[in-house]
């Protein structure tokens, strides 16, 4: 297998991705950039590595897919998250935006997904890092006789970043907004000790269900829209208003033509499979 | 996932804040004062983050430094006020990205806070546009009178927001 062949492999994502074989090319690449890094060749080394994270940033990408349509949905989730850090770590060296290997593509869509999750809570550590060494050059940091090596720079082929080999951990907080979004609050069933998964992932369950490729277009557009008040019979004239906004229900939606809450508008490039009803209402 | 959007934050106030304050911390040599002194931007720890943790700068500070040393014209002079030894980052738990504490020379300012704004485009990358910065910035007029700017908000406003304060503060 040939460079090109490989760049070709790359642009053909969206007709090759179930068939493809991904092992394979990142062989193939390792093999010609341990070549290019032996020729002293620094521009074709860092090129294959753009090449291997555009294999990486899709495939990630393509087991989100996989795990959302299996119903897998955390699982789908760290993919996600996955997906978008490859994408970050490319952005910088990754000159060709002109979406021919598909990454503006799955850029869009991996947020798109992750809008549509119901997480809110994390847990995140906090810790001071005691010995930081450099990925290249395994030298402990020092911040003034630095080894000159910069995170996100490409070296012989390979991305530096710091690898932390002590840490003291100060504590661990469960917050809204994350440093990493892998850590998701789940309770514990006390029975048996298990993971339980109590989130409505009707959102990602919708738009998932109505694709046939995870290369079919979709756009989603958030507004607020008032709901009937007969969705909502069940809550009390002095309860809190279902639009959460913190006052009774009297008081703030009851008096207008509904309730004010989130939506979700959806539109999909790519006819969905018949009988999938077109709406959905959820709370 | 609906993300928390962080509130927009710019004060200015004046404070006391001096140079030499910072260089006559305890925790820094005499050795490294003399060093430090020549320094007309000084990238400044934070102090007391808990019981037993001793002066910690945000995660990240290690890319900052290096970005500003080696992007600094001669006019500008960036130095950590820190031993060596004692260097460490603290990681915290939330998405915003904390530029850290800068105490600055009027005169230089404008020119650091376009380092910065430059820094966090090389750094934040495709999330430049959508991540919420923090950055508290001291500025030292040659008078000694400082003003202590703090910011909280997104990125890209960053420069916009600061330079006019700091054009402010050399006119009076």
């Amino acid at each position: 297998m040939k460079l090109k062949e490989i760049k070709n492999q790359l642009m053909e994502v969206h007709l090759n991705y179930s068939s493809r074989n991904s092992k394979l090319i990142l062989e193939v690449l390792g093999q010609l950039k341990q070549r290019a890094v032996e020729q002293k060749d620094q521009d074709s080394a860092k090129e294959i590595w753009c090449l291997e994270q555009i294999l990486e940033v899709q495939d990630t990408y393509l087991d989100a897919y996989k795990a959302l349509k299996s119903g897998e949905y955390y699982n789908g989730w760290r993919s996600l998250e996955r997906t978008d850090i490859e994408y970050t770590f490319l952005f910088r060296h990754f000159k060709e935006h002109d979406n021919k290997y598909w990454i503006e593509f799955i850029n869009k869509h991996t947020t798109q997904y992750q809008s549509l999750f119901p997480y809110k809570a994390f847990v995140s550590p906090e810790y001071l890092k005691k010995e930081v060494k450099c990925s290249i050059c395994d030298q402990v940091i020092n911040i003034r006789n630095h080894c000159g090596h910069r995170v996100g720079e490409i070296y012989n082929g390979e991305m530096c970043t710091r690898l932390i080999t002590k840490v003291k951990l100060l504590g661990g907080s469960i917050v809204t907004s994350p440093l990493q979004k892998y850590s998701v609050c789940f309770p514990t069933d006390p029975k048996t000790g298990q993971r339980v998964d109590h989130y409505n992932y009707s959102y990602v369950k919708f738009v998932i269900d109505r694709l046939q490729s995870p290369f079919d277009n979709w756009d989603i557009h958030w507004t607020k829209k008032r709901h009937p008040h007969s969705r909502y019979s069940h809550i009390g004239r002095n309860d809190k208003c279902p639009c959460e906004s913190g006052r009774k229900y009297k008081d703030c939606c009851l008096p207008k033509s509904g309730v004010l809450r989130p939506h979700c508008q959806i539109e999909f490039s790519v006819k969905p499979p018949e009988g999938l009803s077109m709406f959905e209402y959820t709370d | 996932m609906k993300h928390e959007s962080y509130e927009n934050v710019f004060e200015v106030e004046e404070t006391q804040e001096s140079f030499s304050d910072w260089l006559n911390k305890p925790y820094i040599s005499s050795k490294l004062r003399k060093q430090l002194v020549n320094a007309n931007l000084l990238i400044v720890p934070l102090e007391g983050v808990q019981e037993n943790v001793g002066p910690v700068f945000p995660n990240c500070t290690e890319e900052l430094c290096l970005f500003l040393k080696e992007n600094a014209t001669a006019d500008l002079v960036p130095e950590i006020c820190i031993e060596d030894q004692d260097f460490t980052e603290l990681v915290m738990h939330w998405d915003l990205f904390t530029v850290g504490s800068i105490i600055v020379k009027c005169i230089v300012a404008p020119f650091a806070v376009n380092l910065i704004y430059d820094y966090l485009k090389d750094r934040l990358g495709p999330r430049a546009s959508k991540t919420h910065v923090k950055l508290e910035l001291t500025v030292v007029q040659e008078d000694g009178k400082a003003a202590h700017m703090l910011y909280e908000g997104p990125s890209k406003e960053l420069r916009k927001t600061l330079l006019p304060a700091i054009e402010n503060l050399s006119k009076k």
